[in-house]
């Protein structure tokens, strides 16, 4: 009597033959879908492996076929003085400047998470701009500034560039793990007696400690291949991107293929490393 | 005994407006249990976060063990709270978790050491002091929290809705001990819950918040045989809240007009054909298949059975009395197997003592 | 002092140093551009004024009208590129790799390499494109062509190319977390409804990932307005951008007026996209709890 009330509303049998087995699609879509995917993979490998590959080619032109093996261009740029002055300004420029972006990420990342304040909107606005905003920009306006207060140009007006450019990196990331921090955590240290500086250190920073080093291992990859703010607030000094690009007016030759093997390889490493601990560590909690 | 807890008209009123608590009035003894009851938004959990510290109160002070904290910060002040989620820091192992704070309060490493192993053993957890929280199981957990409030020696634990992460099992059994704790302890707890069940069984006072305000409190058995309004009965135990009309009052007692048919019950100062709301317990009520004899002291209607649900040790059986529906509770015990319990579609009639019947003028309608 | 006054003196310490950089680094710098770009030119440098000419030679001049117009186009049909590219291996990576961690690592090198050094993935373009280049050798030795091509470098071919190339992760990266975003079940549901999978997606996952989409539309389109290191290296006679012309205007063109009147012009333009995919994100995001 159950069964009967509770099938009267359906039709006596579902068209199940009719119905095409809708959950798989034909398998000629996912190897389309797959070649696809693969195509756009290699269109973003092989720019790289060319670089690499003729970062040991034996013959200056970058042309095809391939001559044999060397070294020189690597030992061409180990020689290079200009070259080597260039990746020290770079690591000095890089190290300061994501000092300053976590000195100043960090706290903007926590007002923005926690505290209300007027004009919150507009500081929003203003600091993750540049994400979304042409270097350019932010490198001519600086440019602007450093003239109308009569700042020469220098290592340190490209810091402070930087800095402003790829500080949106560490106060997104740190935002972001903020948001998923437990706020109780930090009430519960309060309520044990512990006050809010050495809760901060105790409780708070260990659970964003990643995102913080994450976000800084990038900000200094991107701050030592930075190249549109750094065109227009650098002075006398060049840093590496700055020194290549000089080069390129002058023709393309292959030690440019080595140092850019190495810049890649180590950004590989960082960039790596980065998003290991900015995905990674805060999904085992 | 003195008053622990002094919370004395205090307001708070959340960004947009939101008047979370309003003006409520609360007093805690020492060494009592008081449970916070009622739904979600009623106030009850920014009272407690109030008390811990947690929120500022924008009217009203709050004091602890006759000092006002109202301008302390919570790690000023003498209580500890079981968070819902415990709280328990990640990246601390569980004996860490439990003297997080001792070093702050002056306490030597050794002393430190000793205490963190007294709570540990108190909660039954000295074998896993080791272990990270991610390890632990919620009702492991749980002990944890327990035992980091209570190292501190608190003068007041305050626990907000400990046991809602629990399953039903662990939840009556931990129910039990928590009681158990707080009579050997002698500590005053103040426990915030939405769970009617867990306020009944441990509580010395009950506080039911509505809409920011207390509601009524009192006793678990006097807020359950005399709730003063429709919202308290509502909300502890199961209640059949219906419609009525005064047809007179005289000398204590009412005689109400419930569609058709008419009831009793104590009462006063109600005037004749005032409209009222009656609450009738449908545990408190008896169900006959026949008619039983006719007595003065007992309320009887007329009913015809609407259908049977069955809840393991009883039976809830929906009536029709006239217009009106409502159920009633048999205990099993007695009553299965005799086919005493009229069937669905049969008359049956409801016996039901006048002291059994709630009366509620309108004008404290839910 | 009172536990509110206490809180708020700590919030201001914690403000204090993010609030200053934004004033004095963004602010002011963007206001001094705006100031410059009244000022009047002066060989070689530039005297206070407020006058309108710098924007007037602008609208005047069809040369800076027909680079815009080419810079829009180039913009355009980069994100539109990248998409086309993007979203197929976002949808890849998120509902066809079945395993979480072989989707990880291939997340992960999809994203990775694109971090890279921005101008050496230009530069790479460059080798491969020119007339000696990687491709033209390639095709003349494996004697697919006979004489090298020049079409290649230097035309607006090169610079989509380049352009898509350097921006595509800020397509990848909104695009997946939109994707990822959307539960299985309503993806399972449409399918148990009796309907295909090409209408499936058309239907329900599409419209879900919209607000990635717009983000990376929106992060991809502004990034190639503004760049000026693909048409320097790749772009030739006929690549020259908006971004090229304010370079030039503050290098050998030496005048600052100018070039602040075209940024200004820019980042009105930016800003104005950028307020326009909020909004449209913000109306087409649905809630999905």
């Amino acid at each position: 009597m159950v069964n009967e009330t509770q099938t009267r509303g359906l039709p006596k049998a579902l068209p199940f033959g009719r119905i095409r087995r809708s959950g798989r699609p034909p398998p000629w879509a996912d190897w389309t879908l797959g070649l696809y995917v693969a195509g756009v993979m290699a269109f973003l490998y092989l720019p790289i492996a060319v670089l690499i590959l003729f970062s040991f080619n034996d013959n200056r032109l970058l042309s095809l076929p391939l001559k044999g093996f060397t070294w020189r261009w690597y030992e061409a740029f180990l020689a290079n003085e200009d070259m080597l002055d260039a990746i020290g300004n770079s690591l000095y420029v890089a190290s300061v400047a994501t000092l300053i972006t976590c000195v100043i990420g960090v706290p903007a990342a926590l007002a923005l998470d926690r505290y209300n304040f007027p004009g919150k909107a507009a500081f929003r606005r203003a600091i993750l701009l540049p994400i979304a905003l042409p270097g350019i920009i932010t490198g001519i306006s600086m440019l602007n500034m450093a003239k109308m207060m009569g700042v020469n140009l220098s290592l340190e007006t490209v810091i402070a560039g930087h800095a402003t450019a790829l500080v949106s990196i560490v106060v997104t990331q740190v935002y972001a793990r903020l948001q998923r921090f437990n706020r109780r955590l930090e009430e519960a240290s309060a309520d044990l007696g512990v006050g809010p500086f050495r809760t901060f250190w105790r409780v708070t920073l260990p659970n964003i400690k990643s995102a913080i080093v994450g976000s800084a291992l990038l900000s200094f990859t991107l701050s030592f291949d930075e190249i549109p703010v750094t065109f227009f607030l650098t002075g006398r000094e060049n840093t590496l991107p700055m020194y290549i690009y000089s080069t390129l007016r002058r023709g393309i030759t292959p030690e440019i293929n080595a140092v850019g093997t190495i810049i890649i390889l180590v950004s590989l490493v960082m960039i790596v490393l980065s998003v290991l601990l900015l995905r990674g560590h805060g999904e085992r909690r | 005994m003195s008053d622990i807890i002094e919370v004395l008209g205090v307001t708070k009123t959340f960004p947009g407006g939101v008047v979370a608590v309003d003006d409520v009035t609360l007093r805690v003894r020492e060494g009592e249990f008081v449970t916070l009851l009622g739904p979600s938004g009623c106030g009850k959990t920014t009272t407690l976060r109030m008390i811990a510290g947690f929120e500022t109160p924008d009217r009203g002070r709050i004091a602890l063990a006759g000092a006002d904290v109202t301008d302390l910060p919570p790690y000023r002040r003498p209580v500890n709270t079981v968070f819902q989620d415990y709280a328990l820091f990640p990246n601390l192992n569980v004996a860490d978790n439990v003297g997080y704070g001792l070093d702050v309060a002056g306490y030597s490493r050794a002393d430190a050491r000793r205490r963190v192993g007294e709570a540990l053993e108190l909660v039954g957890l000295s074998d896993k002091a080791r272990n990270r929280p991610n390890k632990l199981s919620g009702g492991q957990r749980q002990r944890v929290a327990l035992a980091r409030a209570l190292v501190r020696e608190p003068k007041v634990l305050l626990l907000d809705e400990p046991l809602s992460a629990l399953d039903a099992k662990l939840r009556e059994s931990m129910q039990v001990e928590l009681k158990h704790l707080h009579d050997q302890l002698g500590l005053t707890f103040v426990l915030v819950t939405h769970d009617q069940t867990e306020a009944l069984v441990m509580s010395d006072r009950i506080v039911v918040m509505n809409a920011g305000r207390i509601e009524q409190e009192g006793s678990p058995g006097s807020l359950y045989d005399q709730p003063t309004s429709p919202y308290v009965a509502n909300f502890l135990g199961a209640s059949n809240i219906l419609p009525g009309r005064v047809r007179d009052c005289a000398a204590g007692m009412v005689s109400v007009d419930l569609d058709g048919a008419s009831l009793r019950a104590p009462g006063n100062s109600l005037r004749a054909g005032e409209e009222i709301l009656i609450c009738i317990r449908p545990e408190r009520a008896d169900l006959h298949g026949q008619e039983p004899a006719a007595s003065e002291e007992v309320n009887l209607l007329e009913c015809r059975v609407r259908e049977h649900l069955f809840h393991g040790n009883s039976l809830r059986v929906a009536l029709e009395c006239g217009g009106v529906s409502f159920f009633v509770d048999v205990q099993l015990k007695e009553a299965v197997g005799k086919g005493a319990i009229p069937l669905p579609g049969e008359v049956a009639w409801v016996a039901l003592h006048p002291a059994n019947v709630i009366l509620f003028p309108q004008g404290a309608a839910p | 002092m009172t536990l509110a006054g206490r809180a708020r003196l700590r919030a201001g310490l914690v403000m204090a140093p993010p609030l200053l950089w934004v004033l004095v680094f963004l602010f002011v710098p963007y206001l001094i551009t705006l100031a410059y770009s009244f000022y009047t030119k002066q060989f070689p440098t530039f005297v206070p004024d407020f006058q309108f000419g710098n924007y007037q030679q602008l609208i005047d001049d069809s040369q800076y009208y027909s680079v815009l117009l080419r810079t829009l186009k180039i913009a355009s049909v980069t994100a539109l590129l990248a998409l086309l590219l993007a979203y197929p291996l976002a949808y890849f990576l998120v509902f066809k790799v079945r395993s979480p961690a072989l989707r990880a690592v291939l997340y992960m090198a999809t994203i990775v390499p694109l971090w890279v050094s921005y101008l050496l993935r230009a530069y790479t373009w460059k080798t491969i494109l020119g007339s000696e280049g990687v491709l033209n050798s390639f095709l003349i030795w494996s004697g697919l062509s006979k004489e090298p091509s020049e079409w290649f470098l230097y035309s607006q071919f090169a610079m989509v190319i380049t352009l898509t190339y350097i921006f595509i992760p800020f397509m990848v990266m909104p695009i997946y977390t939109a994707l990822e975003k959307i539960p299985r079940n309503l993806v399972e549901a449409s399918k148990d409804l009796g309907v295909g999978p090409i209408r499936s997606f058309l239907r329900v996952v599409l419209p879900l990932s919209m607000p990635g989409v717009i983000a990376g539309f929106t992060f991809t389109f502004c990034l190639s307005f503004g760049d000026f290191i693909a048409p320097f290296l790749v772009g030739g006679p006929d690549g020259a951008m908006v971004a090229t012309i304010i370079q030039s205007q503050f290098g050998s063109a030496l005048n600052w007026p100018l070039g602040s009147a075209l940024s200004i012009v820019m980042l009105l333009i930016v800003l104005t996209i950028i307020s326009l995919s909020d909004r449209l994100e913000r109306s087409g995001r649905l809630d999905l709890q």
